[in-house]
């Protein structure tokens, strides 16, 4: 394999199937060959996979292979979505698959057309030809996840249908011929969730998207992202409670529910869905509002069964008001921090509200993994920043916020402190604030007209953030970040768009729990047991956020563990470190039954918060 | 002086390194103990050459963790230890952050103690102390044990408390007790030369920075910034910032040769007790301010007697003084008379902090960048 080579295989294979390439995340546009003909092997998320797999030799040339080569127009919209989030250059892949196929072309070689077997052709029938394939370029997109216990499953088939009959028809099929199936949202799940031998039904063409306005709701099919269904909704002078832009919003209901730092104000669960329609394992149609519909009031500790696939969803919007924006509230300790969220919340305070760790935010807000490292320095180190309680809201929920807040750090000094990252260091600021000796440096930036002597010594531009990244996409940064969204905390905790690059330093394994927030130490503890965890394993991890919830008795919490997946060594350290992580959170379940681990929530996501948060004062409980 | 082997700890700290690099210097055999971080020896080496020293004996090195009882030592180097008649206790935490109380009692009080107990032998103990171990006492502050409790910062009380722990454990073992107690301590008066920059030093940093980035925004943006902080500058370059220093005291420096020489003197005469090492000649916020305005092209710094609160620059220079403030405004003065009978028979003066002795000092710590370069 020559150089060029390997580095596309090194770039491919470290693919983290976050589907942001699926999405205009950017403002840039999305892959226009992926919108084209739908499957994920078209977009640049499966080129990876399929260019890996073409590299290491492990699938022939295919007819679906050439047609994925071809049908890319090398328009490099990927590259900048690629690089903002993971700081990877798919392009590289791209280039190499074009140029593997090319060679085999130039040495006649023939691809092969996948085998229609009557199993296919009974799929094509209810699909359109074209939206049923069991190539295997195609399926290889579909066959891996970077989760540490997910292990490769190459599908017999994929199929792409166009609404809830379609599916209907699909699981019918599937029943009758005794083929396993599973949906997939975007990505591919990377919890190893959506890997099967049978038929992998994507809902990537079901793109429903109907607004009622006057009775504040949406319907939203179940290949509309998170993204696409937050941007026209946003247009409209509304807000849904989304998740991870890229992620298709009826999985997300079916996976665990949606939460978001506004699930503060607007809950999760049930709590913004009106109604949902499913198919079932028999391939009927239920509605959440119907008669013969899943009950969410009927939650289930010891797990459930999904009702069935996700078709649509009927979704809350809620309206937005002019003045939003939203400060940030530093702490030097967690309990403190976890104080203040809970009383906002307890005080309705704040349309959202998120306790950040330093490590996610400050890679959040950089664009490049090494600023990121630097951020984490300065921001902990010399700052004493341990925590960030950022709060969203309108003008009176700020105006209380900052009333109970040590200090506040306002949206414009954030902004500074964004555009300015790149000077923060050689500027001497961060070291000037670090000697005061004082206990909290950061109370600096809350001082008033403080942003003016930090512009003044950071000289903030989107072009000295572009300087960051590499010399040939510089124009492109500082052409995202002249725009204001891209360091306003409203809009990006709206969007959610920056929130993906947790994964930039290596995939992201999630554990989240529902906490009671009346306990700080518990909280404390919780993180602690997470940390000791990791750092026994030897494997890198950090406290991510925790959003007060029900009036700040309970609140969501994540704690991340990252890792090389493609690095066998660092795979198997995560796989134990999980396991041990899973026997301490069941030990934490059992000390406080309050606590629950969002797995036991899993495929019911559209279940009443009440009764999973309160479930032991449920009478069924007694 | 006797040929008995002295150990040093906080070797690799300021007063600790500057007195560690004189004995070097003279010959004197020395147990060097720097910090518990790594690579002791390499540390050392690169202190006594930036001190010019060249050892005439080799010190012996070893790091230690005074938190730990026993040094948190190797069984060898705690064995060379049971020899020592002599120790210099420099090792200290300085800080005035409150998130610093258990390391400070942890470095400052346990750390007294477990050097102590792990010098078995030990004959004569010197302790480095601080005149501020005072606390918010006013008058004259007399060379004797202190008796207040009331103090500006927990810094502060754990020195009073590492006095205590040295009094009681050297009484009980009939250790002959000298303790040192120097004001702010600023860099050599002749070169500059000093390896750490805060106390004295900062205040001017901070009004460097200001004036850089004052004069960038000026020089090469449009100064839009720098006018609306109310901020300018003249024709010559010279810029001003419109900020306030709290004024209504004195402040008591002493250059680090003067300690060096005063310790050492001390030392040699035999003599035990408390000594104040602190300047007969105190300089004014104002003078320091003066100076500051003089050599490095600022103008506009007024001297009020309270803290001002009034824009960032005025809060970025509170947010430190605020921390500073009782040594800024200090009113009391330090009795000499136990170290003058001594000091002064040796013809030993504290050099006054003048223009030159400001300017030297200053000059270096910049050519230093504020200690970036001085980190051993």
């Amino acid at each position: 394999m020559d150089r060029a080579a390997a580095s596309a295989l090194e770039t491919a294979r470290q693919c983290r199937h976050y589907a942001m390439c699926k999405i205009d995340c950017l403002g840039t546009g999305v892959c226009p060959s992926g919108r084209r003909n739908h499957f994920v092997s078209y977009y640049p998320q499966g080129i990876m996979d399929i260019t890996a797999a073409l590299l290491e030799e492990r699938i022939p040339v295919s007819a679906g292979l050439f047609h994925v080569a071809d049908q890319c127009t090398m328009c490099g919209i990927c590259d900048l979505q690629c690089n903002f989030v993971t700081g990877l250059r798919p392009m590289k892949a791209v280039e190499a698959l074009k140029r593997r196929v090319t060679e085999l072309r130039a040495r006649g070689a023939v691809p092969v057309e996948a085998p229609e077997d009557s199993f296919l052709l009974s799929l094509r029938e209810i699909t359109g030809r074209e939206f049923s394939t069991s190539d295997p370029a195609h399926l290889t997109a579909y066959s891996t996840d970077p989760c540490p216990t997910s292990v490769e499953t190459v599908p017999g088939y994929v199929a792409l249908p166009e609404d809830t009959q379609q599916v209907s028809s699909i699981v019918r099929l599937c029943r009758s011929c005794g083929v396993e199936y599973v949906v997939r949202g975007n990505g591919s799940s990377v919890m190893g969730f959506v890997l099967s031998p049978g038929v992998i039904i994507d809902t990537a063409r079901m793109r429903t998207l109907e607004f009622r306005t006057e009775d504040r709701s949406v319907t939203v099919g179940a290949g509309i992202s998170s993204m696409e269904l937050q941007k026209e909704a946003v247009s409209m002078g509304f807000r849904v409670n989304t998740a991870e832009p890229s992620a298709l919003y009826c999985a997300n209901i079916m996976c665990s529910g949606v939460f978001s730092l506004f699930s503060s104000s607007c809950g999760t669960g049930l709590d913004n869905l009106i109604d949902a329609e499913f198919v079932d394992d028999e391939g009927n149609i239920l509605q959440l509002s119907g008669r013969n519909g899943p009950n969410p009031c009927a939650f289930q500790r010891s797990g459930a069964l999904p009702p069935g696939i996700c078709t649509r969803a009927v979704v809350k919007l809620h309206p937005v008001c002019e003045g939003e924006s939203a400060i940030a509230v530093p702490f030097d300790s967690m309990e403190p921090a976890i104080l203040y969220a809970r009383e906002l919340n307890a005080m309705d305070i704040g349309l959202g509200i998120g306790v950040l760790g330093t490590e996610y935010l400050c890679t959040f807000m950089a664009p490049t993994a090494g600023l990121a490292g630097t951020m984490r320095r300065i921001y902990g180190d010399d700052l004493g920043i341990g925590y960030m309680v950022v709060v969203l809201g309108n003008r009176h929920h700020l105006k209380a916020a900052r009333a109970l807040a040590p200090c506040a750090i306002e949206q414009g000094m954030i902004t500074a402190l964004t555009l300015g990252m790149t000077s923060l260091e050689n500027s001497g600021f961060a070291s000037i604030l670090k000697g005061m000796g004082t206990d909290s440096p950061y109370m600096n930036l809350a001082e008033p007209g403080m942003q003016i002597l930090v512009e003044a010594a950071l000289d903030p531009s989107p072009e000295a953030l572009a300087s960051a990244v590499d010399p040939d996409l510089r124009e492109s940064y500082a052409a995202l970040y002249s725009r204001d969204e891209m360091t306003d905390m409203l809009w990006l905790n709206t969007f959610r768009i920056i929130s993906s690059r947790m994964g930039r330093e290596g995939h992201v394994v999630a554990f989240i729990l529902y906490v009671p927030m009346d306990v700080p130490d518990l909280v404390a503890e919780i993180h602690r047991s997470f940390a000791r965890v990791a750092d026994e394993n030897g494997v890198r991890g950090d406290f991510g956020f925790l959003t007060p919830l029900e009036r700040g008795s309970m609140g969501v919490l994540e704690w991340d563990m990252y890792l090389d997946h493609t690095d066998e060594d660092e795979v198997k350290r995560a796989q134990e470190a999980m396991v041990q992580a899973a026997g301490m959170i069941e030990g934490l379940q059992g000390r406080d039954p309050r606590i629950l681990w969002i797995r036991y929530v899993f495929n019911q996501g559209f279940a009443r918060k009440e009764s999973f948060l309160h479930r032991g004062s449920l009478l069924s409980h007694e | 002086m006797n040929d008995d082997p002295v150990l040093i700890t906080g070797a690799t700290g300021f007063l600790g390194g500057f007195l560690a690099g004189e004995l070097v210097r003279r010959g004197k055999r020395t147990f060097l103990a720097a910090g518990p971080q790594a690579g002791a020896v390499d540390r050392i080496r690169r202190l006594l050459e930036f001190l010019d020293v060249t050892p005439k004996y080799s010190p012996k090195v070893f790091s230690s963790d005074i938190t730990k009882p026993g040094l948190g030592l190797c069984p060898e180097d705690a064995r060379a230890l049971d020899t020592i008649r002599e120790v210099i206790h420099c090792a200290a935490l300085t800080s005035f952050s409150h998130r610093e109380r258990a390391r400070l009692e942890a470095v400052n009080i346990d750390g007294t103690a477990n050097i102590l107990d792990a010098v078995p032998a030990c004959r004569r103990f010197y302790h480095m102390s601080t005149a501020y171990v005072a606390g918010k006492a006013s008058g004259t502050c007399m060379e004797e044990p202190v008796s207040t409790r009331c103090f500006n910062n927990h810094y502060e009380a754990t020195k009073k408390k590492a006095e205590d722990v040295a009094m009681h454990v050297c009484q009980g073992r009939n250790i002959d007790l000298t303790i040192f107690r120097p004001s702010i301590t600023c860099g050599d008066s002749r070169t500059g030369r000093s390896t750490r920059f805060n106390a004295l030093y900062y205040p001017v940093r901070v009004m460097l920075f200001l004036r850089d980035t004052i004069r960038k925004d000026i020089l090469e943006r449009d100064g839009s910034r720098a006018y609306s902080l109310g901020a300018s500058m003249d024709p010559s370059g010279r810029v001003r910032l419109p900020v306030s220093l709290p004024g209504a005291g004195r402040i008591n420096v002493i250059p680090v040769n003067y300690l060096v020489q005063a310790v050492i003197a001390v030392m040699e005469s035999g003599a035990t007790g408390i000594f104040h090492l602190v300047n007969p000649r105190e300089n004014t916020v104002g003078e320091l301010a003066s100076f500051t305005e003089d050599f490095y092209g600022i103008t506009g710094i007024s001297i009020s007697r309270e803290l001002e609160a009034d824009g960032p620059l005025q809060a970025l220079v509170n947010s430190y003084m605020k921390v500073y403030y009782p040594y800024f405004c200090d009113g009391r003065s330090f009795d000499r008379k136990r170290s003058d009978r001594v000091l002064l028979n040796e013809g030993l003066v504290c050099p006054s902090l003048n223009r030159e002795v400001f300017k030297v000092c200053m000059d270096f710590a910049i050519e230093m960048d504020w200690g970036a370069r001085t980190e051993f």
